[in-house]
């Protein structure tokens, strides 16, 4: 695909929570019926509990890791809290989901209260069963750091879906 | 140490610039050494400047209780401090009409060339997807079709064929 068309790209994940790379694993995220495609808009109230996540790959002595951040906190025009961590689960199986997992930072429900944020999933291949230490506090999380710093390399796959607060307009003033 | 930080010219701090910078320089005690990014990283719960006072008492202990609080260079606080006091909302000592309205607009760009980029991102998904999933149909469509034009029966097995082969 295109690297201007790839909607990572255009929708600036890739840029301000990672760098390019090439999907190898499948990863599927769906909150109740509603499945995660890039870019799709799900409410506060949609993604209040975990969602459920699958993944690819082949062999189970495969190991893998899942990342969500909110780059946009707490305002996508100030995000000085940039990244916000939301969720951390290593240890994941291939071909298992994210509940066969180590939660090492638990799911936080997205609860953005400014302006229209995107929550991205990041999928990891571990080099091997590793231990990984929870980070102080959410904020200014860092996923490219976070990578070297555990070896992870590049992403395997990644999705983005938006959000905004329940009674948010989509960034349009009242008429 | 102290020698390199003599000769770096620290940004003003608003009503003591001289005597502080020198005091700072010439007080620094030995402190464990912190990257600018763990020291922006951790939360600083005392962000104000330091109370104005005379030369005297900055050379004293108040200011070296200070750097040690903080755990870090002084210079780093101090640039902090700075960067601080200059943009509260609601303050047009330093910014007239002209800058404001200038911000505003930048904003409001930034804002649509998010919106635009959100719209095409989420466009292009779409695209790729329906690209995908016809495919996917067209692939099984013709599998399909193998099957139904060749039925492919699978080959009988224990079943008798010949029913009347005994001589009787």
């Amino acid at each position: 695909m295109r690297r201007d068309r790839d909607p990572l790209v255009v929708g600036r994940v890739i840029g301000d929570v990672l760098d390019s790379f090439t999907r190898t694993t499948a990863l599927k995220v769906s909150y109740g019926s509603s499945d995660v495609n890039n870019g799709v808009e799900l409410k506060p109230a949609q993604a209040v509990h975990q969602p459920r996540v699958d993944i690819g790959g082949d062999d189970f002595r495969t190991f893998y890791t899942l990342i969500m951040v909110d780059p946009d906190a707490p305002s996508p025009s100030d995000p000085n809290l940039r990244e916000y961590l939301h969720w951390l689960v290593t240890d994941i199986p291939a071909t298992t989901g994210a509940r066969f997992g180590q939660e090492v930072v638990c799911y936080e429900s997205p609860r953005p209260t400014v302006g229209i944020h995107r929550f991205v999933f990041v999928l990891f291949q571990q080099l091997g069963r590793q231990t990984v230490y929870a980070p102080g506090w959410r904020q200014n999380f860092n996923t490219r750091d976070f990578a070297e710093l555990y070896n992870l390399g590049q992403p395997v796959a990644a999705v983005y879906f938006n959000c905004q607060r329940e009674s948010g307009s989509g960034g349009r003033r009242a008429q | 140490m102290e020698e390199v930080w003599e000769d770096i010219s620290l940004p003003p701090l608003n009503d003591h610039s001289p005597a502080t910078a020198t005091a700072i320089s010439n007080n620094h005690p030995t402190l464990p050494s912190t990257i600018l990014q763990d020291f922006l990283a951790t939360p600083i719960s005392n962000k104000e400047l330091p109370p104005a006072t005379s030369p005297n008492t900055i050379n004293g202990k108040p200011l070296a209780e200070k750097t040690t609080l903080f755990g870090s260079p002084p210079p780093a606080s101090a640039i902090l401090l700075n960067l601080n006091s200059g943009s509260v909302k609601g303050q047009e000592n330093n910014e007239n009409p002209e800058d404001q309205r200038h911000k505003r607009k930048m904003k409001n760009r930034e804002s649509a060339t998010r919106s635009r980029a959100r719209k095409q991102a989420y466009t292009n998904e779409l695209e790729l997807k329906v690209a995908h999933l016809l495919e996917e149909n067209a692939k099984l469509r013709r599998q399909q079709e193998k099957f139904l034009a060749a039925p492919n029966q699978p080959p009988k097995r224990n079943t008798l064929s010949r029913t009347l082969t005994a001589p009787f």
